[in-house]
């Protein structure tokens, strides 16, 4: 995109240098060309740019070096299947009735799947079966929404995903229960007992007026440090439909980046929610590109940062087309040390007439010593536009606090009902009730213990 | 005796606004604040709440036997103070039952009563609502939220209903309420009134004591009680203004 990348010092060897090279001389060999060669320029772009630094605007309060204190393992090799299972009991929600997908590792695990019933001509299926079987399908559109140069993140997950999920909706075909989808990572590679690093990688499809939702969970085995580097492209043809929840619930110990971009076509609509409660940095890049005609995306996002985590959001509503509507609802609430950080960019083309763009990222900073940047950046060439954005950093509302307290509710309680009620907005947008119940649970636990 | 106010002075911000009010309710009486603009009505009746943004610089506060100054907000609404706020705040995310159950339960707590469940509660709700000629589904959204001004100033006194508090004070509950609004707010008070309980009405305007009729008027002036007297007193400031009281406590100023 638009930053620019500094060059890392030429004589500095990247840690991954050993197993890029090791793969192209095997792994990628095996790939077809077009797939090695998409791989070959991932490992050259990250070769060359290595790691992002603060000193590239885009990273500017997110540094990643703890991530380069360790040197992980991405590519781990075969699964100790049995071992994983035990840990990965309860990681499904099982009132969400749902197909179900396991990864592990980045890997896709068909044992753990459950795909009954799925309807014919609907397509989930493993990325390295998808580039066997549908090698056009997957080689048409793999890389061309978070490209290489997207960033040097993007770049490595390029070059190093194993596998991955591949989800193909057919014309005006609209899916009857959600896709669960479980990523989880395990405490140490098979192979090196280095900490694991994981690509998982989603290419999702839904053709002309097909519809679908995805819950996505991310987790970990507990405690441990592993880093999961992930990339999802959605394309959207006219008229489709795809919702796409996340909740990255990883390791405290583990970093967790991500590029979540959304390609729509005329009148397709886009909505996401992204839920950030783990890691101990995470960072998501979520980018909608409306390119078609009366197009809309919606981004929802809570994310609650405590002890001293690092919690990142930069999304981009991209305005191609005349008449599309973005709305983005992003909330974020932080306690002890942590730190958020919060930068929604809208850009307007210049042809993107009657774009109709909301932005509101409202942040709840609950001690003195944790932070949050939160930056709105306006980009518009269009002149018939209406965008409109706030942001609001601040504590509880003492006017709300007050209303309470004299209607005789201690204040305590009132503190608690308004967190909750803060956190609840962006909840209530969750259409999947049992996902909603669990993270009304979670406030419940993290903001109702302490009086 | 519910209340007695003995020469409470306080300030907001280093400005003295209260400059010593004496004032006593007992029960089954209804009192009026008149005064204009910037006299401290509203700061009175926040004083009295507790909000904290205001500092009491002196007197003292018999509320029922107990020293309300000393009392925290929510205290005092557990003993039996309730204030209709002038601008009902809005809060998202709050739900109205939700809210007024915690309020309900918070204050029989505090009295020794056992809580009521939420169905209990509901049938309690839904007659209370009748006197307010409220609509059920306020109840499902959330508190104030969308609401427009007549709803808001009407869901204080639904509150102060269900809550049945033994001092209501109406901050210019009046204020920004069309004439249907305004009486129906001023019955809903009607219906409340008994022997038992008091009420302080601080408005501006004297129209609605043409539906709340108060046993006592009394008017506040830079922060003082420069005038007491009964209903007739209101009629005489709606004819005549504030001014030619205004002159005659400056006259007395000079003089002594």
């Amino acid at each position: 995109m638009m930053s620019t990348i500094l060059p890392i010092d030429s004589k500095e060897l990247h840690p991954y240098a050993e197993s890029l090279n090791r793969l192209e001389a095997t792994d990628w060999a095996l790939d077809p060309s077009w797939l090695s060669h998409l791989r070959r320029a991932g490992s050259a772009y990250f070769s060359e740019c290595g790691m992002p630094t603060i000193r590239q605007e885009e990273w500017r309060f997110t540094n990643l070096k703890p991530i380069s204190s360790h040197s992980f393992d991405f590519c781990s090799g075969q699964l100790d299947l049995p071992a994983v299972e035990s840990e990965l009991a309860g990681c499904a929600f099982d009132k969400l009735d749902s197909y179900l997908v396991v990864l592990v590792n980045g890997q896709f695990c068909s044992q753990l799947s459950n795909l009954e019933g799925l309807p014919q001509g609907f397509v989930i299926e493993s990325l390295k079966d998808a580039i066997k079987n549908r090698p056009e399908e997957v080689s048409k559109r793999l890389g061309t929404q978070v490209k290489v140069d997207h960033s040097s993140l993007a770049a490595l997950n390029t070059a190093f995903f194993q596998d991955g999920l591949f989800i193909h909706a057919p014309k005006n075909f609209a899916l009857d229960r959600p896709v669960q989808i479980v990523q989880f990572v395990t405490s140490a590679g098979a192979s090196t007992g280095n900490p694991v690093g994981a690509s998982p990688r989603m290419l999702a499809i839904a053709e002309s007026g097909a519809e679908f939702a995805l819950v996505e969970r991310f987790v970990g085995s507990k405690d441990s440090v592993y880093w999961t580097n992930s990339v999802a492209e959605f394309f959207l043809a006219p008229n489709a439909s795809i919702e796409h929840l996340k909740l990255q619930e990883d390791s405290v110990n583990a970093f967790h980046t991500a590029a979540i971009q959304s390609h729509l076509g005329q009148d397709a609509r886009f909505t996401s929610h992204s839920v950030a409660l783990g890691a101990s940095i995470s960072r998501n890049d979520i980018h909608s590109v409306l390119d078609g005609r009366a197009s809309e995306a919606v981004l929802n996002g809570l994310y609650l940062g405590q002890k001293d985590q690092l919690v990142d959001h930069h999304t981009l509503m991209d305005h191609r087309q005349p008449n599309c509507n973005s709305h983005e609802y992003y909330h974020g609430i932080l306690t002890d040390q942590s730190r958020g950080v919060f930068n929604g960019k809208i850009y307007v083309h210049q042809i993107a007439q009657k774009t109709d763009a909301i932005q509101n990222s409202r942040n709840l900073v609950l001690s003195d010593s944790a932070t949050i940047n939160a930056k709105p950046q306006l980009e518009i060439y269009a002149d018939d536009v209406r965008c409109t954005h706030g942001a609001t950093i601040g504590q509880l509302d003492e006017d709300s606090v007050f209303y309470l307290r004299a209607r005789g509710i201690n204040e305590a309680l009132a503190r608690r009902m308004l967190i909750h009620a803060f956190a609840s907005d962006v909840v209530d947008r969750i259409p999947f009730d049992p996902v909603k119940d669990y993270l009304e649970e979670i406030l419940a636990d993290r903001f109702d213990a302490k009086d | 005796m519910l209340i007695e106010i003995k020469n409470l002075q306080a300030s907001v911000e280093g400005k003295q606004i209260l400059h010593g009010i004496n004032l006593q309710i007992n029960e089954g009486e209804v009192h009026a604040i008149m005064g204009p603009n910037g006299s401290g009505k509203s700061t009175l009746s926040q004083v009295l709440a507790g909000r904290d943004t205001y500092e009491v610089t002196g007197g003292s506060v018999n509320f029922c036997g107990q020293d309300l100054l000393e009392m925290d907000p929510e205290a005092r609404a557990c003993a039996g103070l309730f204030l209709a706020f002038q601008y009902p705040i809005e809060i998202p995310g709050v739900n109205s039952t939700y809210f007024l159950k915690a309020a309900y339960n918070e204050m029989r707590k505090s009295r020794g009563l056992p809580e009521v469940d939420a169905m209990d509660f509901l049938t309690l709700v839904k007659e209370k609502m009748k006197i307010m000629e409220l609509d059920q589904s306020l109840l499902n959204r959330s508190v104030n939220q969308g609401f427009s001004g007549g709803e808001k100033k009407r869901n204080e006194i639904f509150q102060m209903a269900v809550l049945e508090p033994k001092l209501a004070i109406l901050d210019e509950t009046d204020s920004g309420l069309d004439i249907d609004a305004l009486k129906n707010v001023s019955d809903g008070v009607n219906k409340l009134r008994n022997k038992s309980n008091g009420f302080l009405l601080i408005t501006h305007y004297q129209r609605l004591l043409n539906y709340i009729v108060p046993d006592f008027v009394h008017v506040l002036y830079k922060g003082k009680i420069v005038r007491s007297g009964t209903k007739e007193l209101a009629l005489e400031l709606e004819e005549r203004g504030y001014d030619w009281i205004i002159q005659e406590v400056s006259q007395q100023s000079v003089t002594a």
